[in-house]
């Protein structure tokens, strides 16, 4: 018996040791079997390419399925008609998909649900993607070396302003290149152009005589809510010639300010955005207090239009919001450059047609620019 | 049966000895000055949360303001002025008064109840059920009043299930109803990570989590009124019956022996208690270390008799909510959230108590 039960245990050792030493020897290149030999056809493409965390990541062949676990860039994919590329989200469910993408892109609602930005890998290897983007809060915790490590390329391109994200979209171009390349390509020279030609039309105006601006993000129905001093909300709000409240609050960090701070900057423009800005807009006008603001009293509140994503915040989107910005912030500089209502709504005619390859018509693309779904309603509306 | 009149007895919950030395004319003398003292440190805090903030409102103004709803008076200031003072400091200064001295109270009377120095209202999983209720409601897009009524509901079954466990294994004592608690806490706190975790972490996350932190920021008169029969009169109630808690704090063998219904009695104390911190819980979001702090504190200032302790307790936590209030919407353009400062405030607080009551903490 006690024979016995030393042999049992030297077995297990023996196994143990060879677990071990299996797991911990890595892959000799000199002994596996080159990949030509059980793959002769060549490969289609290669990308190498550095990514925002300063990786350099290699992709093999063309990219065709991508799991993208950022939700502040899914938009990008279904706004350049590239929503078939997309095998896996960080959503909870996709029926949540707002009406606009499901106008441009139907089959939006049938995209797997991962409901975390950080899914297991074995479920990243079961859906087989070409690639997987990280979201940028898992860039440092050693998330994407792990989905390397299991062969499938991880990318972070996470971007907070225009100037990242054009850098951005120019490495996402580089992954995907044909025809995605091009419309990125053209996408970060549009922006460029236009921030240019806004920026030299507001260049002049003194310190004193830009409007401030204050913007309430309408994630919730709260009129506090804002974002950061240094975020892309001052990026268009400066370009179009405002001041951003939060630099006079010194705000470092998107928040929820009290409305005494708001009160003190007593801003001349309001945008609300986010899908409660009708409930917004009409909280300001009505509230003791907000409806004394100069803003409001000058009936310089606007609603922010969104379609796959916030014009306001991030994706290609954004590029609408330069001038949209101009005709809230300097209205009169806008006419007369020719940035009026009109022009917008063809702006966003073009810009879909473009992009998304869909042909909005001239009623949807004024429900848009309104702030409302493409059937003319509320996302949330005024009760 | 001879009834014992409980209100003569002065009683101490920390030694459980009878300290009939707090009857002297120079400690009631000694608790009338603290109080009034109090009182007028409570008013001057009052005032001083009306007139300071980020907008400018000068004194005079804010007493303008304040006056002309009762009289009539020449209207010398602005619409934005009248909102600040009225709509937005009145409400939260009132708020932070009594959601400060309804978690002192409650703090006190479960510190009295348990015997036990160390507990605060959410001994029973009160305050992570109004979380879980608060959060159920934030992830099913609900309105403010639906996370109200939720955190509330959620509060109450916490304590409820609480409460049923030491009746399903047969076991009635202090012990098993606390174990009972921490049980219900940690259950609750589970499902609290699944729901952050399922929660869409742009939106409802962050609401989620400025919600725990507690914040006086959406408060109106509006959002109080259903609230305040469910803080006041199980307050009222405590008050008024204070002095059977010096009898608890006993022990139970002692307050047996001295005619208490123990099962009644504990189980209205408990009631109460939970009816306060529920209700506290779903106007303000949870607020953390005031049910502990300050009932040490009043207990270091006037003694261990509830009588006394209690009262002072109610304006220590009165004036304490005050000043973290006007704390987190001050010092920074953004609201800072009430659980943080008193953290913040309250653990090297409590600390400092432990280091002055040393000889007395075995």
């Amino acid at each position: 018996m006690k024979r016995f039960r030393k042999g049992i245990s030297l077995i297990i050792v023996f196994i143990l040791i060879v677990a071990i030493v299996s797991g911990c020897t890595k892959d000799n290149p000199g002994t596996t079997e080159p990949v030509q030999e059980t793959n002769p056809e060549p490969v289609e493409r290669t990308v190498t390419v550095t990514d925002m965390s300063g990786d350099t990541v290699t992709i093999n062949g063309e990219v065709k399925k991508i799991i993208n676990l950022w939700p502040a860039g899914t938009s990008s994919f279904f706004v350049m008609g590239a929503g078939d590329l997309i095998a896996g989200l960080a959503v909870n469910s996709p029926a949540t998909m707002n009406s606009w993408t499901q106008l441009f892109y139907p089959e939006c609602v049938n995209i797997p649900a991962l409901g975390s930005t950080t899914p297991t890998i074995e479920n990243l290897i079961k859906l087989e993607p070409d690639l997987v983007i990280i979201h940028p809060s898992t860039a440092k915790d050693g998330f994407a070396q792990k989905i390397r490590e299991v062969g499938i390329p991880a990318i972070n391109i996470n971007f907070s302003n225009y100037e990242t994200m054009i850098q951005a979209y120019t490495i996402l171009g580089e992954v995907l290149g044909g025809e995605y390349q091009g419309k990125l390509n053209l996408w970060s020279s549009a922006v460029e152009t236009k921030l240019a030609k806004v920026r030299s039309l507001t260049d002049g105006i003194q310190e004193a005589d830009r409007p401030v601006v204050y913007y309430i993000a309408g994630q919730t129905d709260s009129l506090t809510t804002t974002m950061a001093a240094n975020s892309i909300i001052s990026d268009w709000v400066e370009s179009a010639g405002g001041v951003y409240a939060p630099r006079l609050m010194d705000l470092a960090a998107s928040a929820e300010v009290t409305p005494e701070a708001v009160f003190k900057v007593n801003p001349d423009v309001i945008i609300c955005a986010g899908v409660y800005q009708q409930i917004e807009k009409n909280a300001v006008e009505t509230t003791e207090g907000w409806k004394d603001l100069k803003a409001a009293t000058t009936g310089r509140i606007y609603t922010n239009p969104y379609a796959c994503f916030n014009w306001d915040r991030f994706g290609l989107e954004s590029q609408l919001q330069i001038n949209y910005a101009l005709m809230c912030i300097q209205p009169e500089i806008a006419s007369a450059n020719g940035i009026t209502k009109k022009t917008m709504i063809n702006e966003i005619i073009d810009f879909y047609k473009k992009y998304t390859d869909f042909e909005l018509s001239t009623t949807q693309a004024e429900y848009m620019l309104n702030g409302l779904r493409p059937d003319g309603t509320a996302e949330f509306p005024v009760k | 049966m001879k009834k014992t009149d409980f209100s003569k007895h002065d009683l101490s919950p920390a030694k459980g000895k009878v300290m009939s030395q707090n009857n002297s004319l120079g400690y009631v003398l000694r608790f009338q000055g603290i109080l009034w003292l109090s009182v007028i440190i409570l008013m001057v805090v009052f005032v001083l949360s009306l007139v300071v903030g980020q907008y400018r409102v000068p004194l005079e103004e804010t007493f303008r303001i304040m006056f002309s709803k009762i009289f009539t008076i020449n209207r010398t200031w602005d619409n934005i002025q009248q909102a600040v003072i009225m709509d937005l400091r009145l409400p939260r200064t009132v708020a932070a008064v009594i959601i400060g001295a309804a978690l002192s109270l409650s703090g006190a009377t479960y510190q009295s109840i348990f015997k036990n120095p160390m507990v605060s209202p959410d001994l029973l999983g009160v305050s992570s059920g109004a979380c879980v209720g608060a959060a159920s409601a934030i992830l099913l897009n609900g309105s403010s009043i639906l996370i109200q009524i939720s955190a509330f509901a959620g509060g109450l079954i916490a304590v409820a299930i609480t409460l049923m466990i030491p009746r399903l294994i047969r076991n009635e004592s202090t012990t098993v109803l606390v174990l009972s608690g921490i049980v219900i806490s940690s259950l609750m706190s589970s499902i609290m990570s699944i729901i952050k975790f399922v929660a869409d972490t742009d939106t409802q996350l962050a609401e989620i989590t400025y919600w725990m932190m507690g914040s006086f920021a959406m408060t109106t008169f509006e959002s109080m009124l259903p609230v305040l029969p469910t803080i006041l009169i199980p307050m009222a109630v405590i008050l008024m019956m204070r002095y059977r808690l010096n009898v608890l704090s006993l022990g139970d063998n002692e307050a047996k022996s001295l005619g208490i219904n123990l099962r009644t009695t504990r189980g209205m104390f408990i009631l109460c208690s939970t009816l306060i911190t529920a209700s506290s819980v779903c106007l303000s979001g949870t607020i953390g270390w005031v049910g502990l702090v300050i009932p040490h504190t009043a207990r270091m200032v006037i003694g261990s008799d509830n009588k006394r302790m209690l009262p002072i307790a109610m304006i220590f936590g009165g004036v304490f909510m005050l000043f973290i209030d006007i704390l987190c919407r001050t010092i920074t353009a953004a609201e800072l959230r009430l659980g943080i400062l008193t953290g913040v405030i309250g653990a090297p607080f409590f600390i400092f108590i432990l280091f002055k009551q040393r000889r007395q903490v075995q």
